[in-house]
Order: C-alpha cells, then sequence, then structure tokens
C-alpha cells in the first residue's frame, strides 16, 4: 500500500548518501544551537539564583524612590516590625534586611571609599557564599554592632589585618554638613570574587550600620527568598496587601533589572546567531531539494498527465521535507543531549581566560560554565528545524505545481 | 581548464547562485560580528588597560599591592623628561592617587581621586571618549566629576564642590573646585567615585608636592612595540621602580583578548562547517548529472587528475564569487557596524567592572575579511574533494552508458 | 457518440521571431473500439495531435471535445480529473514511477481516485494478470526488462476503464520480439475487451496491426485510411 507518506519515504531513500548528508547538515545545526543554549541556560540560571539571593530577593520592599536613586536617605523606617510581618506571611522563606551605605574607611595608613554593607548575618550566610569564603577569622556574630569584615584586597590596602581597627567615616545622617566617625574592629576577611564587594565593601552587621541612617529602626531593602520562583506571585500580592508605612513593594524582575538585562541581551545576541546558522542550513537544503525535484521532471510529468491534481504533488514534495525535518530533529536533538552531557557534568571552564569568577551586574558569575538541560527550549529549537525544513522545500514544492506534463514528458 | 570550470558552474545559474548566496551570507554575517566582538575587546582594552596601566607603567614597588598614598615615584620630573625622550614611546603621563568625602552643600560622598596631567593625558587615555558632559581640565582649580557620583551628589556644571581627605603630613586636607564636566569612562567604579582633577591640585591636596603614583607610557609601536619599550624604560627607570607591562599589569586581559580571537575563529569554523553540508550535497549531485559528459572526457583522453582539478576549480570559482559578494556585503554591514554601531536595547551592559555603552560600536581590522574570506575558501574546497575523488574514479564505459 | 471530436485544430510554437506550425488545422473523430494510428514522419505533428486530444497540451486554434466536452472550457484541475478519470497514458519511456513497485504503479490512477485498498489491489493483480505478468507485482521498475515495464504501463492506462488509451511511440525502445509482443498484447485488449487506441508512431508494425490509419504531413491529414 502507498500514500503519499509511502512514497515520500521511499522517494528520500532513494539516493541514501544525499538524504543522510542532508540530515546529518541540520541535524548537526540543530545539536550545537541546543547544546549551545544548554550551556547559557546552565550560567544564566546560576546567576540569577546568586543575584537573586545574595542582593535582593523574590520579593523585596524598599523605600519607593530607592530603585532609582540609591540614596542613602531612602530607607524603610520600623524595619524590624516589617521583617516579622513578613516572616508571619512566608513562613518557608527567608527574610533578611539590608543596608547600603557608604563612606571612608580609614586605617592608620589609608583612606578608602567604600560601601558599608549591613546584614543579618545568620541568615544572610544562607544567601550568599561570601561567608563561605573567608580567608582569614570568622563570619559575623548576629548584634556584633563593632564588628567588621572586609575583602582581602582591601585589607592590604588599608594595611590592616584580622582584629586591626579601622574608622569609617560619613556624613552625618541628621546634618550633611558635618561628618560621623565610628571605630570596627576586623572580624574576618574574606575574597569572594566581585570585585565591588573584595575592593570596595565592609560588611557589617545591621546594628553595626544603623547608625549612618537617619529615622528610626531604618534599612534599604527588605528580602523575602525562597527556593524558587514559584511562590513569587503569591508572596509579592500578599507584600503588597501588608501595612507598609510608606515602603514599595517589588519583585525580583524589578529589583536586579540589570541582571536581567544582561541576559536578555546575551540571548538575543545568541538567537541572532542561531538564526544565521538555521538560515545557511535551509539554503543548503533548498538546492538540495530543488536538484532533487528537478532531477524527477519526468516522472512528475508521467504523474500529472496520468491525472495527479499538482497540488498533491507539491503535497508529496512538501512530504518529503516534513520527513528530513522531522529526521535530522530527531538525530539532532540526540546528539544535542549527547554533546550537552559532558558539559553538563565537567562544564566548559573559562577560569584560564577570565579568572575564577567574572562580575556581571553586581553577581559573580562562576567561569566554570556548566550547561543545563532545557527540554521545552530544545523541543522549541526541534521543532524549528522540522518547520525551517518544510519552509525549505516549499519553493521547489511550488515549482513542481508550475511544471505542465508535456513539458515534463518531453525533457529529454 | 579554467574557462570549462567557468561555464560549468553557469549552467545551472540557480543551482550555483543559492551555493553562493549561502556562502556569502555566512561571510557577511560573520564580519559584523568579529567587529562587534573586536569593539567589545577594544573598549575592554581601552578601560582596564589605557586609561590605567598604560602599555608599560612605572611605579614604587610596593604600590600595587597597598595602594598606599605614601609608596610613590620621587624624583618623578627628571625621569619624564628621560621617557619622553625614548623613541619606543609614543606618549608619556603621570598620575597621583588618593581619596576624600567630596560634596556639595547637601550632601557628600566617599570618593576616589585621580591626578593627571591635563595635557599629557590626553596623548594617553581617550579622553574625548570619556568625556561625557562639559570639557577637559585646563587650569588649576577644577574638577571632573563621575557622571554616576555628579548624579548622586545632584551636581551640575559650574557647581563647586569640596574635598576634605587626610594629607600625607596626617593634617585635614581641604579644596574647593568647581565642576567643569562629567565622565563617563566605562569603569564602574570610577563612573561611580571618581573625580578627576589636575595633578597639580591634587599634589597640593595631599601635600605630597611633586611625588606621583605612577608613570604610564604607550608604545609607539602599538601592541607590538610593547616589549621593545618596557626595555627601554627599564634602563631608563633605574633598578628601584617597578616597571610592568599591561601583560604583567593585567595577565587576565592578555587571556581574555586570546580567548576572544579563539571565540571568532570557532564561530567561523561553525558557520562554515555547516554551509559545507549544501556545497557537499550540491557538488556531488552536479558530478552524477555529468556522469556521461565526464566519461566520455576520460574516454577522449583527460586523465582522472584533470577530472580532479576541474571540480576543486569549480567549487574554487564559486567560493570566489561568494567571497566577492559576501565581502561586499559583509563590508557593507561591518561599515556600519563600526559608523553606527548596534543597539541591544537593553540598557548599558555591564561585565567586569567595565560598562559598554548602549549603542556598542564594532572595530573593523583588515585580519578580519581575511579570516572570513580563508575559511570560506577552505571549507568549499574540502567539501569538494569527495565529489572530485568520485570523478576520477569513474569507469569512461560505465559512464558514457548512463542517463 | 464519438470519443474525441476535433475541429480546425492549430498549434504554433514561437522560436525567436520565427513562428512554427506544428499542426495547421485538424478536423478528426475518433470512435469507440477503434485501433487507429497516427503516423508520419518527423515534425509531421503526430505526437503534438496526439497530447492535444490527451489534454496535456493547449491548442493555438480550434477545438477538442472529449466526450462531448470542450477541453478549452475546463480548468486545469478539471482537465487533470478528465484524464485521469477518462483517458489512460502510454509513454515512449519513463512511465512507471520509479519507488512504486509494478501493482502499485498499476493500481495509481485508482488510487488518485480515492478508491479503497482491496478494489485498487484486486483490479490491479487484474490488470496485470491480463498483460501478462502475474507474479510479477511487487517487483519494483528497475527490476522489470523494458518490455515488461511497457506491459506495466499499458496494465495502468486500462485499469480505471478509461474511455481511451493514448500510446506516444510505445514500441520505439523495445526490440522487435518485444514489440510484437506487446503489441499482441494491447490488440487483444481492444478485440476482446473493446478498449479504444490511438498511437502516433512510425513503427510500422503498429501500423500493420491498426485497422485505421492517418497520415499526417507538415501538421495535415493527407491521408485517412480504413482498413
Amino acid at each position: 500500500m502507498f500514500s503519499l507518506l509511502s512514497m515520500a519515504a521511499r522517494n528520500l531513500l532513494r539516493n541514501k548518501r544525499r538524504t543522510t548528508i542532508t540530515v546529518l547538515g541540520i541535524a548537526m545545526g540543530l545539536s550545537l544551537v541546543q547544546t549551545a543554549y544548554n550551556l547559557n541556560f546552565g550560567n544564566y540560571t546560576k546567576l540569577l539564583d546568586s543575584g537573586i539571593r545574595g542582593t535582593a530577593g523574590h520579593v523585596v520592599l524598599q523605600h519607593p524612590q530607592w530603585q532609582d536613586e540609591r540614596e542613602v536617605d531612602h530607607v524603610v523606617e520600623n524595619s524590624q516590625v516589617l521583617a516579622e510581618a513578613l516572616r508571619a506571611d512566608n513562613p518557608q522563606a527567608l527574610i533578611t534586611r539590608r543596608i547600603f551605605a557608604g563612606g571612608l574607611l580609614t586605617s592608620p595608613t589609608n583612606t578608602i571609599p567604600t560601601g558599608i554593607l549591613g546584614i543579618d548575618p545568620e541568615i544572610e550566610s544562607q544567601l550568599s557564599s561570601t561567608s563561605e569564603k573567608m580567608v582569614e577569622g570568622a563570619w559575623l556574630e548576629p548584634g556584633d554592632a563593632k564588628g567588621i569584615l572586609i575583602g582581602d584586597t582591601l585589607a592590604k590596602r588599608l594595611g590592616v589585618g584580622l582584629k586591626g581597627r579601622v574608622v569609617v567615616m560619613a556624613p552625618d545622617p541628621d546634618d550633611p554638613s558635618e561628618s560621623v566617625s565610628q571605630l570596627f574592629r576586623v572580624r574576618g576577611i574574606y575574597h569572594s570574587g566581585v570585585a565591588t564587594l573584595d575592593n570596595f565593601t565592609g560588611i557589617t552587621t545591621i546594628e553595626g550600620a544603623q547608625p549612618l541612617l537617619r529615622g528610626t529602626d531604618a534599612a534599604h531593602q527588605l528580602a523575602v527568598v525562597y527556593d524558587d520562583d514559584t511562590q513569587t506571585a503569591a508572596a509579592f500580592a500578599k507584600a503588597e496587601g501588608m501595612e507598609l508605612g510608606g515602603a514599595a513593594a517589588l519583585s525580583w524582575k524589578d529589583a536586579v533589572p540589570d541582571l536581567r538585562n544582561f541576559i536578555q541581551a546575551d540571548t538575543q545576541t545568541n538567537d541572532t546567531f542561531f538564526f544565521v546558522i538555521g538560515f545557511i542550513v535551509v539554503l543548503g537544503v533548498v538546492n538540495t531539494m530543488l536538484m532533487s525535484v528537478l532531477e524527477r521532471v519526468r516522472e512528475f510529468g508521467v504523474m500529472l498527465a496520468v491525472g495527479m491534481r499538482p497540488g498533491r504533488l507539491a503535497m508529496l514534495v512538501l512530504t518529503e521535507g516534513v520527513l528530513l525535518g522531522a529526521a535530522a530533529a530527531l538525530l539532532g536533538t540526540l546528539l544535542g543531549a549527547a554533546f550537552t552531557y559532558p558539559l553538563a557534568t565537567t562544564g566548559l571552564d573559562f577560569s584560564a581566560a577570565y579568572g575564577e569568577t567574572v562580575e556581571t551586574a553586581g553577581v559573580a558569575m562562576d567561569t566554570l560554565l556548566i550547561a543545563k538541560y532545557a527540554p521545552g527550549r530544545m523541543a522549541a529549537y526541534a521543532v524549528s528545524a522540522i518547520v525551517m525544513t518544510v519552509l525549505a522545500s516549499a519553493w521547489p514544492a511550488w515549482r513542481v505545481t508550475r511544471m505542465r506534463p508535456i513539458q515534463a514528458i518531453q525533457h529529454l | 581548464m579554467l574557462a570549462l570550470a567557468w561555464r560549468n558552474i553557469w549552467r545551472h545559474t540557480r543551482r550555483s547562485l543559492i551555493t553562493v548566496a549561502a556562502m556569502s551570507l555566512g561571510a557577511a554575517m560573520c564580519m559584523p560580528m568579529m567587529a562587534m566582538m573586536e569593539g567589545m575587546f577594544s573598549t575592554m582594552f581601552d578601560v582596564a588597560i589605557t586609561q590605567q596601566t598604560g602599555h608599560v607603567r612605572v611605579e614604587h614597588p610596593d604600590y600595587p599591592e597597598t595602594l598606599s598614598m605614601f609608596d610613590t615615584l620621587q624624583d618623578a620630573e627628571s625621569m619624564l623628561t628621560a621617557m619622553e625622550a625614548l623613541p619606543e614611546a609614543a606618549a608619556v603621563t603621570w598620575r597621583a592617587y588618593g581619596a576624600g568625602l567630596l560634596g556639595t552643600e547637601d550632601k557628600s560622598v566617599g570618593t576616589q581621586l585621580i591626578g593627571v596631567d591635563p595635557v599629557r593625558e590626553v596623548a594617553v587615555s581617550p579622553t574625548e571618549s570619556m568625556l561625557d558632559q562639559g570639557t577637559w581640565l585646563s587650569a588649576p582649580g577644577q574638577i571632573l566629576l563621575g557622571h554616576g557620583l555628579a548624579e548622586e551628589l545632584g551636581a551640575a556644571l559650574g557647581d563647586e564642590v569640596v574635598i576634605m581627605t587626610q594629607a600625607a603630613d596626617g593634617s585635614i586636607g581641604a579644596g574647593a573646585y568647581a565642576v567643569i564636566g562629567t565622565m563617563r569612562s566605562g569603569n564602574k567604579m570610577r563612573d561611580k567615585q571618581g573625580a578627576w582633577m589636575s595633578l597639580a591640585d591634587l599634589q597640593e591636596l595631599l601635600y605630597i608636592e611633586d611625588q606621583v603614583h605612577e608613570v604610564v607610557l604607550l608604545a609607539s609601536g602599538g601592541k607590538g612595540g610593547v616589549a621593545a619599550l618596557q626595555d627601554q624604560v627599564t634602563a631608563v627607570a633605574g633598578g628601584e621602580r617597578l616597571v610592568r607591562s599591561w601583560q604583567q599589569a593585567q595577565p587576565q586581559m592578555a587571556e581574555m583578548l586570546k580567548s576572544g580571537e579563539a571565540q571568532s575563529m570557532i564561530m567561523l569554523g561553525v558557520i562554515f562547517f555547516l554551509a559545507g553540508f549544501g556545497v557537499l550535497n550540491t557538488m556531488l549531485m552536479s558530478v552524477f548529472e555529468r556522469t556521461r559528459e565526464l566519461g566520455v572526457m576520460m574516454a577522449l583522453g583527460t586523465r582522472p587528475g584533470k577530472l580532479v582539478q576541474l571540480i576543486i576549480i569549480e567549487s574554487l570559482l564559486l567560493a570566489i564569487i561568494g567571497a566577492v559578494i559576501g565581502g561586499l556585503l559583509g563590508g557593507g554591514l561591518d561599515y556600519l557596524m563600526c559608523t553606527s554601531g548596534i543597539n541591544l536595547g537593553y540598557g548599558d551592559l555591564d561585565l567586569n567592572g567595565v560598562v559598554f555603552p548602549e549603542r556598542i560600536k564594532g572595530i573593523f581590522h583588515p585580519d578580519q575579511v581575511v579570516m572570513v574570506l580563508a575559511s570560506m575558501m577552505s571549507v568549499t574546497v574540502l567539501a569538494s574533494l569527495w565529489p572530485a575523488w568520485r570523478a576520477s574514479r569513474l569507469n569512461p564505459v560505465q559512464a558514457m552508458k548512463a542517463d | 457518440m464519438a470519443i474525441v471530436s476535433v475541429s480546425g485544430l492549430t498549434r504554433n510554437y514561437q522560436q525567436g521571431t520565427h513562428t512554427i506550425r506544428a499542426l495547421r488545422g485538424v478536423d478528426l473523430e475518433i470512435e469507440p473500439g477503434e485501433f487507429t494510428v497516427l503516423m508520419g514522419p518527423s515534425g509531421s505533428g503526430k505526437s503534438t495531435l496526439l497530447n492535444l486530444i490527451g489534454g496535456l497540451d493547449e491548442p493555438s486554434g480550434g477545438a477538442v471535445l472529449v466526450e462531448g466536452k470542450d477541453l478549452a472550457q475546463m480548468s486545469r484541475t478539471e482537465r487533470s480529473d478528465m484524464r485521469r478519470d477518462r483517458l489512460g497514458f502510454i509513454f515512449q519511456a519513463y512511465n512507471l514511477i520509479p519507488v512504486l513497485t509494478a501493482a502499485e504503479n498499476a493500481e495509481f490512477v485508482l488510487q488518485l481516485q480515492g478508491k479503497d485498498a482491496a478494489a485498487r489491489r484486486k483490479r490491479a493483480l487484474e490488470t496485470l494478470e491480463v498483460v501478462g505478468l502475474k507474479g510479477m507485482e511487487d517487483r519494483r521498475p528497475n527490476e522489470l526488462s523494458g518490455g515488461q515495464q511497457q506491459r506495466v504501463a499499458v496494465a495502468r492506462a486500462i485499469a480505471a476503464d478509461p474511455a481511451l488509451v493514448l500510446a506516444d511511440e510505445p514500441t520505439a525502445n523495445l526490440d522487435s520480439k518485444t514489440s510484437d509482443a506487446l503489441i499482441e498484447t494491447m490488440k487483444r485488449l481492444n478485440e476482446d475487451l473493446g478498449v479504444t487506441f490511438v498511437f502516433a508512431t512510425h513503427d510500422p508494425k503498429v501500423m500493420e496491426a491498426a485497422r485505421r490509419v492517418i497520415h499526417l504531413v507538415d501538421g495535415e491529414i493527407v491521408e485517412d485510411q480504413r482498413k
């Protein structure tokens, strides 16, 4: 029994070498695209995760103007009370407070302008990896208002070591023309890989940083951090419904736009590249299919002569395209999955070129890229491959409809 | 042979054109992309290298570690004169660094102070492109703020700012300066927290007299002339001073540039590898179609080797046409990329401390054209080898019976 | 009623500035049951006439009526369907579809008509038996000799019970013995089953077997002999 499908399949098998080369070409292109995406996906996922957890949260509460103008004055007051309320609403999340202030860190030998980060050490250690990157000393204890942690580079520049003393000079929150000084002791020295943290930041507790802020029990950011994105919408709704006392609630998409921008820009660049690859492969398929169609002019002529409708003949050619595409999509995806495997386990190590971490949008990006399978996207690319192959066969199919049986018969 | 090959190609105009189209498209895409990457790397180089370490830098041996105000170069003036006389030096400048609280009436902020020689700096750093608003330093008492810093302070052109800092002798140094411009240097840290002022002003503020923290040189031979320059500088600088090339000062940048080149090659490889499948199929079919004709040629005495040549020349010709078209198209796109640049539409891109402007411009280099076209030609020829080999294996008698 | 009725048929071709007049006004009628040959030297217009009758080509002037219907009034699709349902074709060479078996080639038109698989298969085997190819139904064209391929073409041509079978030089590529056998087969189909045949040929053997011979010279009928 034969049908269009069976005929199409048999036609493709007529010239096994040609069909194999065509399918291989498309499959290689597809697998490369899928593998490249999986590699990026793994990277983005990690990046987003660290970014969200380390510098913001799935939902954050901030002063309404703080997102645009990170002024030290744009605080949220009564932060402790708000934190408790958030904790009650989100029992499964981690709730933390953060202060982003700045000033001059002075030591006997040097003066360096730095940011002063005020955190809740117990919770923050679960959110960011800096607590694991201590080089000397220890992480902060909760409530330690006089302790400070600094990066190794900063320590060297200030010429201070563990237990050393530094003074933070900052504008007086109540009278900016005056300055305040605060003494801290270095409790620990870290190396995070993020230049800003290592060179230009001192980390202390909320209690340690609050004297630099105006207002009662002030902080710049309250963050609600879950394990993944699934609870974000619900948490956001709850936060908005709270008595916020003038603060604004944001979801992470608005809170870390730089990160999102980077990912989007990178994705777009890659997609453009993928499209170019696809187009080039498709051109090759067009040529191949055209030639295969022109080879069969006589046979098509006979089919039209005995009464096959041109539309049906075109469908035959398109069906050949579909089968080619499907075979290539299958092979390509298998290859893509196979190529991704070593990248997902061992990964691609760029540390020789870029160092251990590269900082982007304020987050440390690991230079050891580990791929992550993105089955949805892989499937989407596979489907595109089929679609593009069918499109490639569209022109040959159209040409077939323009054939007149008599020209075909006389084509000797 | 050449004429025959040429005519053979045009027997099937459309098929040849499509093959050429695939190749030229690949080429046309690669060139602007390479230009863009070159542009990005160049920006990174400028920000990380030229603005800071130059091609060769001279410092107090302890300074890189401590970055302390006190680790200065003494007797800098005579050294500078000697450096300027060096044949390998294209430009020389010197700088000092400090930190202080810089502010307006309402607000002050911890700031990194960069003291530059208003005249000499222009020859070393791309001051023109670094300047966002206003004008470069021309007289004492002037200051340029990083655009992020200016925004935070709410300081505008013409405003006066005051700096308070700890001077070298332990006293409080203070000074007032007029804001004559803002900077968008691309260096994230400096744009947010940096201020540029004249060397003399900073030396006065910090009370360090005529000392500087670094002397920076650009090589007349460009990146290639760095080694020669370094040798000359070392000879003049004397043993107590630290003389480093940019590769030594920022080894990662050197690695990154190399890896960037590798990335380009991989991209080219991938694109043309995939295009090669199409060429392979096309040539195989073209040889098959002509079986009888090739059989006749062999029967008449053409040697198999000649047939191989014929096929390879045909594909080379196709490649050359592709090269011309691709070159023109790619060149055009490349030109656009280098003049107008491409707007990725996602705001400033921040990577490793370098902030790329929203509109990234490409940089052209003849190498780009050469590499792209070379890849294209080699892939095309490689793809034609198998079909050519098949042609040479034809049995004349059987071939003539075919079709 | 005549199956085919041709009046004032002309066909011209443009070659550069030169006009070739392949048919210069032909009138003709084909009745059911005929075994007719159009003959003439190369360029006489016999193939052109055959193609016009079969609706494979369009005339420059005049009319072709098949079973009373004017081909010129039909759309491309209607003509295509007409060929499928009412005509059978046998060409000089390359008749068969290489990827289909003999049976599948034979039942091709029935498949186009949408007949169900069982009925198609039965009819295909029938026709193959009638043309003397019993047992060969699962062979592909490249496994059949030239003569056998032509027989399959005949089987396909009659499978849908056409009103008329048009054959363009069916014996031209065959040796004399195979030719004879093929002609014999077609003659039997005509005499026993009443299949109407019109040939365009210059094979004298076909002419001999024919009951009506129409001579064409330079696009005109010069003689129309019935035996």
